[in-house]
């Protein structure tokens, strides 16, 4: 039996009241696993025979899992016998004195690559988090970079791509698609402050863009966000967390056992570690559970408020000259907001439950401030910019996964319809912080984009020795953009894109597995791209400058690993990437035109090595290293990692201890202008000790005090004013988190 | 397969130590130095077919930049490259082509019949490649040497010559204005500057675009209608409509060049 083709997870609820509905067995002591069978159970539903299964856990998943979830079939079904387990089953309870374990088993999909993985609740309390954007450190191979302070959305780094605030990696929320699109500050951006970390139960990681629903801006691939409650902290829960930088952040939340509805609430105020970081939110976030509502839909509502400082970046010449701490900032008072209100209805339908449809909607607004190059734009007003940016979102997807013989052997097919629209309206405005005087707005612009999308694939086994998903999806994007400090004048466009999808999985003896994928990506264009030629210039014949009418950034990836697990206590994945884009396309917005970048390549290897010496201890090691290069200068991508490597000591014993030692180092890599990074690195550690209704918490970030930055870059910026101008760049630093301890309290009801 | 994981393994780690090893650094600063060329500008025949002999070139500019193109596209040519405009924001992590990684500040008044080289100063540049050239225009003031009778003082650019068309000949005497801190941008200026390197880079102002279009600097410029009272003298001063054509012509970027001498 492959582990992986049943892909089991099991899951020490560590509560001793009963499993959910639907879980498969439970025991004294001794850890019982289930039959998985065929499908994801709970999301699925589907049994072996087909036959509808009680949702257990998480609820959402992708319709990738969803069809995909019947493994090898001859091989289903012997979970029990093997004791495996899957990638993501630390031990993670029991808490407090547990007398039972209760086990929960869910059918896990058969991943259809090497690198693609689901990181449970274990793992993603096994670190240090202020928000749930932070949890997103917990995947190998993405580096992620706050370089504002906490409320700013993050930087990703993923497989060679700078994706900016989220323009190559795609994040869903429920199925919902929450990259903002054309947002003012940056194309695709996340932010996702209107999600509690606690309200995350499982996080699924998909590199590269190999499964037929990753959609717009999954170039270097796909974070899933299982909304849910650990089991382990259902019930009523009140918990508060102090810190050292004058941190309190108050958590309530409430999910009843039985049921997957749940309501969390959280309030922070926080002064941040540095100058202009601090933070203020509130956000509460609640599912609704169909069932409620007879075979009606599950139903998501959220809403966030929240402001935040706005620091610059550091020159590191000024630090190291002892002219600046790595703390403080240039200018101070700028601050940031962000508000989301979120609703969101999700089906299953269909004896099988093969019919998902989503329907949902956001409401969001941001304003930032920030001046990240000092006087050097504008001398005498500073270069201090206030940008604004009001959002309507609405989304719908209707996703169909049948199961049908063929030839013998069953399949699943997978169609799928989304719609997606989001009007809005933007600007972009320099301003004085003193008087607070606005003046003429570069950016006041309204616009609309709409995307379609019609995609069709099949997955199954045409013989035993291997299993293909296959599928193509066809993408529309309708834009409209009203450039106001232009006139006005709307402004149309239409890009598309046909993205093919191939992945194919191979069992090899002693539990491993071949893996094999191509796939395609997509990235829309900005809105705003439709409109560039705005007139630059009154001399310039502007035709000849124009890099082309707004398209489709397209990214063909490739990835060939293998996986498994050749000792019960270890787990092995090795994947080799390399994603190539011809054609990309970039709006530049100073000089208003469409740039077409040259050819970019990215070569690179993921290693995950997972061991477990004792059922209660986990030990992780996750290396990325990748080379990301203009294929016709050699210049290197700027930003792109060279090597990160992650690791983790988790431990969780029956006794109630639950402790673990996390982090990361990044060699030094390649910035803009052939500058080149320092190194960066910091090890945290959390600690809790539960009893009975009772929880100590203890989070210490950057556990040695490293020194270094979190954010590098190199860019021109004049905030010295005693000092000659100058626009030549520089390595300006944003700083990690110095040593930071937060101590929390838990009150489980 | 395990052979395969211990290989696996060691193929990682070795290009980790590599990587490990090199140490933060910023791009070498080469420093060049900038002259004017003085020599004059060659005669020429501009779109109504008048022959401009220029006698005189003055132009006040102030704080050259040197742009790398970044990674645009080759294929779009060397134009789009000069058209991306160095002032990004520099919001970290964005993207913008065009940036600026040389400079040379510092205000000046460019005689280009001089007739020699005139220093401007030394220029300090990145390595890189670079494919444009940028400046602001400003008005000439006291501070430049100039005497209060100076037709420049208080102005961007005087130029005065010689236009003939057949058997008729006119002077004319130019004065432009073009508002402080406007900016010519991406002049043409390749080079891919590598450590060690000492090139003198010479600033020129060309009548003609050499590229294609072969635009002239007086294109639009009728002289014989300008010479109203028929004394075959041209004033063109701020104001009159010739200024404002003429103003738009020496702003465009395919009139400056930095050429590169070694």
């Amino acid at each position: 039996m492959t582990p992986l083709a049943a892909a089991s997870i099991l899951l020490l609820t560590g509560t001793p009241s009963a499993a959910p509905s639907g879980a498969s067995g439970e025991g004294e002591g001794t850890e019982v696993i289930a039959e998985s069978g065929e499908g994801r159970e709970e999301t699925a539903g589907v049994g072996e025979d087909g036959a509808p299964v009680g949702p257990v856990g998480a609820r959402s998943g992708s319709p990738a899992e969803e069809e995909g979830g019947e493994g090898i079939a001859e091989e289903a079904g012997e979970a029990g016998e093997t004791g495996d387990v899957g990638e993501d089953d630390a031990p993670v309870g029991p808490v407090g004195t547990m007398p039972e374990y209760v086990s929960e088993v869910r059918a896990e999909a058969l991943p259809r690559t090497a690198s693609s993985r689901r990181i449970g609740t274990a793992e993603l309390q096994a670190a240090p988090r202020r928000a749930t954007e932070d949890l997103f450190r917990q995947v190998p191979g993405l580096l992620v970079v706050q370089h504002g302070a906490e409320g700013k959305g993050h930087q990703f780094f993923l497989r060679g791509f700078d994706a900016v605030h989220g323009m190559d990696l795609e994040v869903r929320v429920a199925g919902m698609p929450v990259n903002e699109v054309s947002n003012v500050h940056a194309h695709g951006y996340l932010d996702l402050y209107f999600v509690p970390p606690e309200a995350v139960e499982t996080l699924a990681v998909r590199k590269g863009p190999f499964d037929l629903d990753q959609g717009n801006f999954a170039t270097a691939g796909t974070l899933d966000l299982d909304l849910g409650i650990a089991p382990a902290e259902r019930g009523a829960r009140l918990a508060y967390e102090g810190g050292s930088t004058n941190r309190h952040r108050v958590v309530a939340s409430w999910a009843p056992e039985d049921a997957e509805d749940f309501v969390v609430g959280e309030a922070l105020t926080d002064d941040g570690f540095g100058d202009d970081r601090w933070s203020r939110r509130v956000a509460w976030l609640g599912r609704l559970d169909g069932a409620h509502l007879g075979d009606g839909p599950d139903v998501v509502l959220g809403w966030h408020v929240g402001r935040h400082g706005s620091p610059n970046a550091v020159r590191r010449e000024d630090v190291e000259s002892g002219e600046l701490g790595s703390l403080e900032t240039y200018t101070h008072g700028l601050e940031g907001r962000s508000a989301h209100a979120l609703a969101l209805a999700d089906w299953r339908l269909g004896d099988a439950r093969a019919l998902r449809l989503l329907a949902g909607t956001m409401l969001r607004s941001f304003r930032l401030e920030a001046n990240y190059t000092g006087w050097l734009q504008d001398a005498d007003r500073g270069d201090f910019h206030r940008q604004s940016h009001d959002a309507l979102t609405g989304f719908a997807s209707a996703w169909w996964t049948p199961r049908f013989p063929f030839c013998g052997r069953s399949w699943t097919g997978q169609l799928g319809l989304e719609w997606r629209g989001d009007g809005f309206r933007q600007e972009d405005a320099p301003f004085d912080p003193v008087t607070a005087r606005r003046f003429d707005p570069e950016r006041s612009a309204t616009g609309q984009v709409h995307q379609a999308t019609l995609a069709a694939g099949v997955t199954g086994s045409a013989a035993s020795w291997f299993r293909f998903a296959a599928g193509v999806r066809g993408d529309l994007f309708g834009i409209r953009f009203t450039d106001r400090v232009a006139g006005g004048t709307p402004s149309d466009g239409i890009a598309g894109a046909v993205s093919p999808r191939l992945s194919l999985q191979f069992p090899l003896p002693e539990e491993w597995t071949l893996f094999a994928a191509y796939g395609r990506g997509l990235r829309s264009p900005e809105a705003r791209a439709v409109a560039a030629g705005g007139q630059p210039s009154r001399d310039v014949p502007l035709e000849a400058y124009r890099g082309g009418p707004a398209s489709v950034a397209a990214s063909d990836s490739v990835e060939v690993g293998v996986r498994g697990e050749p000792w019960p206590w270890l787990e092995v994945a090795v994947a080799g990437f390399a994603t190539f884009l011809e054609n990309e396309m970039v709006f530049d917005h100073v000089s208003n035109t469409n740039v077409e970048l040259n050819a970019t390549r990215r070569l690179g290897a993921d290693l995950s090595v997972r061991v477990r010496p004792l059922p209660w201890l986990r030990v992780s090691l996750d290396l990325t290293g990748g080379d990301a290069r203009f294929v016709e200068s050699g210049n290197p991508v700027p930003g792109a990692p060279r090597f990160l490597v992650g690791f983790a000591i988790a431990m969780a014993h029956p006794i109630g201890i639950r402790a673990a030692l996390s982090g990361y180092y990044l060699a030094p890599r390649p910035l803009a202008h052939g500058a080149v990074g320092t190194h960066q690195a910091t090890v945290d550690l959390t600690a809790a000790y539960r009893w009975r209704w009772f929880e100590l918490r203890l989070d210490v970030e950057n556990l040695f005090d490293l020194d270094g930055p979190e954010g590098q870059y190199h860019f021109a910026s004049w905030f010295d004013r005693d000092e000659p101008r100058s626009a030549i760049p520089v390595t300006h630093d944003t700083p990690a988190s110095p040593l930071q301890v937060r101590l929390g309290m838990v009150f489980h009801g | 397969m395990r052979r395969i994981l211990r290989w696996t393994i060691w193929l990682s780690v070795l290009p980790l130590l590599a990587a490990v090893c090199e140490p933060a650094s910023e791009p070498d600063r080469v420093v060049l130095p900038v002259v004017a060329d003085g020599r004059g500008i060659s005669a020429f025949r501009n779109a109504e077919g008048y022959d401009i002999d220029l006698s005189a070139c003055r132009v006040a500019i102030r704080d050259l930049e040197f742009t790398i193109a970044g990674e645009t596209h080759a294929g779009l040519g060397e134009r789009l490259r000069r058209l991306l405009v160095p002032v990004a924001r520099a919001h970290p992590g964005h993207y913008a082509g065009g940036e600026v990684t040389g400079e040379l500040p510092g205000r000046f008044l460019v005689d280009f019949f001089s007739g020699a080289d005139r220093m401007l100063g030394d220029g300090t540049l990145l390595e890189g490649d670079y494919h444009g050239l940028n400046f602001s225009f400003r008005a000439a003031d006291a501070a430049d040497g100039i005497g209060a009778d100076d037709p420049i003082l208080g102005h961007t650019a005087h130029l005065a010559g010689i236009a003939r068309r057949g058997t008729d000949t006119w002077a004319f005497d130019a004065v432009l204005d073009i508002e402080e801190g406007t900016k010519m941008v991406g002049g043409p200026f390749t080079l891919a500057l590598r450590a060690g390197m000492s090139p003198t880079l010479v600033l020129r102002l060309l009548a003609v675009d050499p590229s294609t279009e072969a635009d002239t600097l007086f294109d639009g410029i009728d002289f014989a209608t300008l010479d109203a009272d028929g004394d075959g003298v041209v004033t063109i001063r701020p104001g009159d409509a010739a200024h404002n054509i003429l103003r738009r012509r020496l702003q465009v970027h395919d009139h400056w060049w930095l050429d590169v001498r070694n």
